[in-house]
């Protein structure tokens, strides 16, 4: 009778612990179930943010790079559609790449709704409120600009113009051209007491390996009226061009014009700080609808 | 003890069925797993594909040549693994979008459960061409 009873007591308690290694594991099996649609619910969210991201670069074309005090623009002008390519995009994500379970959104750079359409293009860097921009989404011209009573904030501007679709056509590059490169000075050359000064480093490239570089000097941006202007000559078998190259007066810093010359420029702004952040054209922000999940970044 | 003898094969009988229950929940919950690996291949199949411009490679191709350039890359999959490839190019004009081109590819016969349905956009700036991949894969 007691042994009986001892077998019957075993088998009940071996029954319970297995119902509670069941109840255990079936929590357990839920919770992993829980994680691994989270983590797929988190990986479409950013394999779409990067989707997006990727044709949206490839439009704007334009590489953005900060490194401690120094923020560089890789840029390639000028452009076309970029405008009308925004709007359809925008229009066609909303279409056809969003599903039930996939929210996409454009967001300003202060996290508002908007209209790929209606982009700006103007790139800020903040505190210092410095603008990088074109007019239009053509990108025929470029823009730097500075409030004047951040303008000790840029320290020395860089840029390199590599032109693809003309040559220099200017001494000493062609020593018989009529027109001499060297002639790009400031209208005002910084003293000890230039309140606003720009050291300004200018270097253009041809395709067919001509340079004219401008060894760095040091303007005095902070008067009225027009900056200092040189007009890089330039020529195709088509005809010939020039670039416009302004430094100054304040709050332009910089106005590049680059009439019918394609080019890739590279402006590489020298900060008095590294503390600073760019506010980029937009932000994508993609969501998974049933789960906690988003990504929002900048475009 | 007859008594206690019975209820212990009773009992042991229940035990046996709960053990039984929990082998085959055991195996039921490695789905999601099976899902997860899925998914993963899919992406990175899908990913490297956008990354690497082949999609974009579609746009001044002929049919015939898009078509037969996805097979190959489709082929580069897993034996084990079947998938369904769909590819539409539509192109804007206004607010509307007409699809222009098409595109199916499949490899083996989809299994109809434990699919990952994977999509991809691509564009074509200067003809406001946009593109639309969607990938089904499954275990053979």
């Amino acid at each position: 009778m007691a042994k009986g009873f001892i077998i019957a007591v075993t088998t009940v308690l071996i029954l319970i612990v297995m119902l509670l290694y069941v109840q255990n594991f079936a929590a357990k099996q839920d919770s992993d179930l829980s994680k691994i649609a989270q983590i797929l619910a988190a990986e479409k969210v950013t394999h779409a943010w990067s989707d997006i991201r990727d044709d949206i670069n490839r439009a704007f074309a334009l590489l953005i790079t900060k490194e401690d005090n120094s923020v560089s623009f890789l840029d390639q002008l000028p452009s076309e559609g970029i405008e009308s390519f925004l709007h359809h995009y925008g229009l066609f994500i909303k279409n056809y790449y969003e599903s039930p379970d996939l929210d996409v959104k454009f967001l300003s750079p202060e996290g508002a709704d908007m209209d790929l359409g209606t982009l700006p293009p103007v790139i800020t860097i903040m505190p210092q409120n410095i603008q990088y921009y074109y007019p239009t989404w053509a990108k025929r011209r470029l823009f730097i600009t500075c409030p004047i009573e951040n303008a000790s904030a840029i320290v020395q501007v860089f840029l390199t113009v590599n032109v693809s679709n003309a040559y220099i056509n200017c001494k000493p590059v062609n020593p018989s051209a009529s027109t001499d490169c060297e002639k790009f000075t400031p209208n005002r050359q910084c003293t000890g007491s230039t309140d606003y000064r720009l050291y300004f480093n200018l270097t253009i490239a041809d395709y067919r390996g001509g340079f004219y570089q401008l060894k760095q000097n040091c303007f005095d941006i902070g008067g009225s009226g027009s900056g200092s202007v040189d007009n890089i000559d330039v020529k195709n078998v088509t005809g010939a061009y020039f670039i416009k190259v302004e430094v100054g007066n304040l709050p332009q810093v910089l106005d590049i014009d680059l009439h019918n010359v394609v080019a890739m420029t590279n402006t590489t702004l020298i900060l008095n700080t590294s503390d600073f952040y760019i506010n980029y054209l937009a932000q994508i922000e993609t969501t998974a609808v049933n789960y906690d999940t988003d990504r929002v970044d900048r475009a | 003890m007859k008594k206690a003898f019975i209820f212990t094969l009773d009992a042991l009988f229940a035990v046996s069925i709960l053990a039984v229950f929990f082998v085959v929940y055991s195996f039921e919950m490695n789905v999601p797993k099976e899902t997860y690996w899925l998914s993963e291949m899919g992406n990175t199949f899908m990913t490297s594909l956008d990354k690497d411009g082949v999609f974009y490679q579609i746009f001044p191709q002929s049919d015939a040549n898009a078509q037969v350039m996805l097979s190959s890359y489709l082929d580069k999959l897993p034996r084990n693994v079947n998938a369904d490839l769909n590819i539409s190019i539509y192109h804007g004009s206004g607010d509307v979008f007409t699809r222009t081109r098409s595109f199916h590819v499949t490899r083996g016969t989809l299994s109809g459960t434990q699919e990952t349905h994977i999509k991809r956009v691509f564009s074509d700036i200067l003809n406001a061409d946009f593109g639309l991949a969607e990938l089904v894969i499954s275990y053979g």
